[in-house]
């Protein structure tokens, strides 16, 4: 036997007196039950007075997250693929690019390597021609074409550009050239192209017996690279175009050097023309070929915006852009709801 | 227990609460009667059970048997009225009697049946002044026929312990006991 079990048989007296008072127990009062139910039904109804502020409070929630929901997919739709054009400027287009080298960007390569250098270098020129006496009317031509040329540039960051101009190509020749050469590779702009080179073809080849003959000064100096751009974008146009342009530059070439007439200010004024109509044209059309390629690369890059991921990035930028407003938006309404909210009581 | 009834319970049905109450009512009902020891303190103490109860029924995660803490909750109730009831030193019967009051003797009968109520009587005045640990023990084993099992699940100890303290109870019940009416015997042959 256990000390338990020893200890608990050790009072049988009170054992009995305790099953006694256990049997002693009276009927439930009649009002009892009543009495709680009653009592459970009134705490009931207070607690239904009281839930529908904790229910506002609930809906409230809901609500705020609801009208955050539709402020960020809401907004993100409306300015989709608004935040990268307007915000790439000549300068940011020109830093990416030296900050990342053809390889480095997989997805344009040759868009690196046409478009860009084209726009890096139509500086140069618009230096020279200002020497010429011509920086007014070409320089206006080079700005906007340097723009358009940088908001294209942006958009074929984003698209495989290989497909639309190939390999990447030489910078040999002049900034214009290069743009030109860039369009050039599109077939359905070859005509254009063609009738520019044969339009250049003999002010150019009037520009090259001026500068054989004079073979000095700042005009020579400011006409030539026009002039090779000229040569240059008729010799590669396509292979009709380029003899044609040899064809035209030889004939026109004789009669210069047989009447020897050969100023400074005669070359200048040969020039012109050729210059004009050569960084003309060829910016004309290297814009024309850009925004073909614009617009076909943004039809290309589509698809891959049209994801959850470009979504999401599409959703960043323009959390990035609109963030301080809704901040204000925030503090605003705050500082409002405390100067008006009552303090709760104890 | 019906889940249905307890899940419409605690999303604030009355009519779910006192269908799944009603049947545990008269148990509540003994332990607040022998934790009291009168009708009307066992009447307030049984609706404020139901009360907690109905409060607090969100926070019963199934980690015990839903009686068991339904008798938890009347023992603590019962327990918390005692407390209350010495604190505010409430008016006791002795001072009553000293200024005259005599309360009719609730169960006429022979002089052994006196003996016997006014022996009971005094058992509920010595359990009701037992430490709270053993008064719970005693309670639930003794006199609502627990079995130490389902005693040491509700208290959440041990069943040794509730044997421990359910003997300690006894001892000290048997020793006031016995002192109280040796006391009384010597008084009546003086």
């Amino acid at each position: 036997m256990s000390r338990t079990e020893e200890m608990e048989q050790n009072h049988p007296d009170l054992d009995r007196e305790l099953a006694a008072l256990a049997a002693e127990v009276p009927e439930i009062p009649a009002d009892f039950h009543h009495g709680w139910v009653e009592a459970v039904r009134e705490e009931a109804a207070q607690q239904v007075k009281e839930t529908p502020r904790g229910m506002a409070r609930q809906w409230r929630r809901l609500a705020g997250v609801a009208a955050m929901m539709v402020f960020l997919i809401g907004g993100t739709l409306l300015t989709r693929g608004r935040w990268t054009t307007k915000t790439t400027t000549v300068n940011d287009t020109l830093s990416i690019q030296a900050a990342e080298p053809a390889g480095q960007s997989p997805e344009a390569p040759a868009a690196q390597g046409t478009a860009a250098p084209a726009a890096r270098e139509d500086i140069q020129p618009l230096e020279a021609a200002g020497n010429a006496g011509t920086v007014t009317e070409i320089g206006a031509d080079l700005i906007a074409a340097r723009e358009s040329k940088a908001m294209k540039t942006a958009a074929y960051r984003e698209t495989s550009a290989d497909e639309v101009f190939g390999a990447p190509m030489s910078y040999a020749v002049s900034p214009e050239a290069d743009a030109e050469e860039a369009a050039m590779d599109i077939s359905d702009m070859a005509a254009q192209e063609e009738m520019a080179a044969e339009e250049a073809a003999p002010e150019a080849a009037e520009a090259e017996a001026e500068r054989t003959e004079t073979a000095a000064g700042a005009a020579e100096f400011a006409a030539t690279p026009q002039a090779n751009g000229a040569e240059g974008t008729a010799a590669e146009a396509n292979g009709s175009a380029k003899e044609a342009t040899t064809a035209v530059t030889a004939e026109a070439a004789e009669p210069a050097e047989e009447t020897g007439t050969g100023t400074a200010a005669a070359t200048a004024e040969a020039a012109a023309p050729a210059e004009k109509a050569g960084a003309g044209k060829a910016e004309k059309a290297a814009e024309e070929a850009g925004a073909g390629t614009a617009e076909k690369a943004g039809e290309d890059a589509k698809p891959a915006e049209n994801g959850i991921s470009g979504f999401f990035t599409d959703m960043w930028q323009f959390i990035l852009h609109v963030w301080p407003y809704a901040a204000g938006a925030v503090i605003l309404g705050g500082g409002a709801w405390l100067a008006f909210s009552r303090k709760k009581k104890p | 227990m019906d889940e249905l009834l307890l899940r419409r319970a605690r999303n604030g049905d009355a009519g779910a609460f006192e269908a799944l109450l009603t049947p545990l009512e008269g148990r509540i009902w003994r332990i607040c009667w022998h934790y009291m020891g009168n009708r009307e303190d066992a009447s307030d103490c049984g609706q404020e059970t139901m009360i907690r109860i109905w409060r607090n029924l969100g926070s019963w995660r199934g980690d015990c048997a839903f009686e068991s803490w339904v008798y938890r909750i009347a023992a603590n109730c019962c327990l918390d009225a005692l407390r209350k009831k010495k604190r505010d030193k409430s008016v006791s019967m002795e001072p009553m009697a000293e200024q005259g009051f005599d309360p009719p003797d609730p169960s006429p009968g022979t002089e052994e049946q006196a003996v016997e109520a006014e022996e009971r009587t005094q058992l509920r005045r010595e359990i009701a002044e037992l430490p709270e640990e053993q008064r719970e023990a005693l309670v639930l084993t003794q006199l609502e026929g627990m079995s130490y099992q389902d005693t040491a699940a509700l208290l959440q100890v041990s069943e040794g312990t509730v044997k421990s303290r359910v003997n300690r109870a006894k001892a000290r019940l048997k020793e006031r006991l016995t002192e109280i009416r040796n006391t009384e015997e010597r008084g009546t042959r003086v």
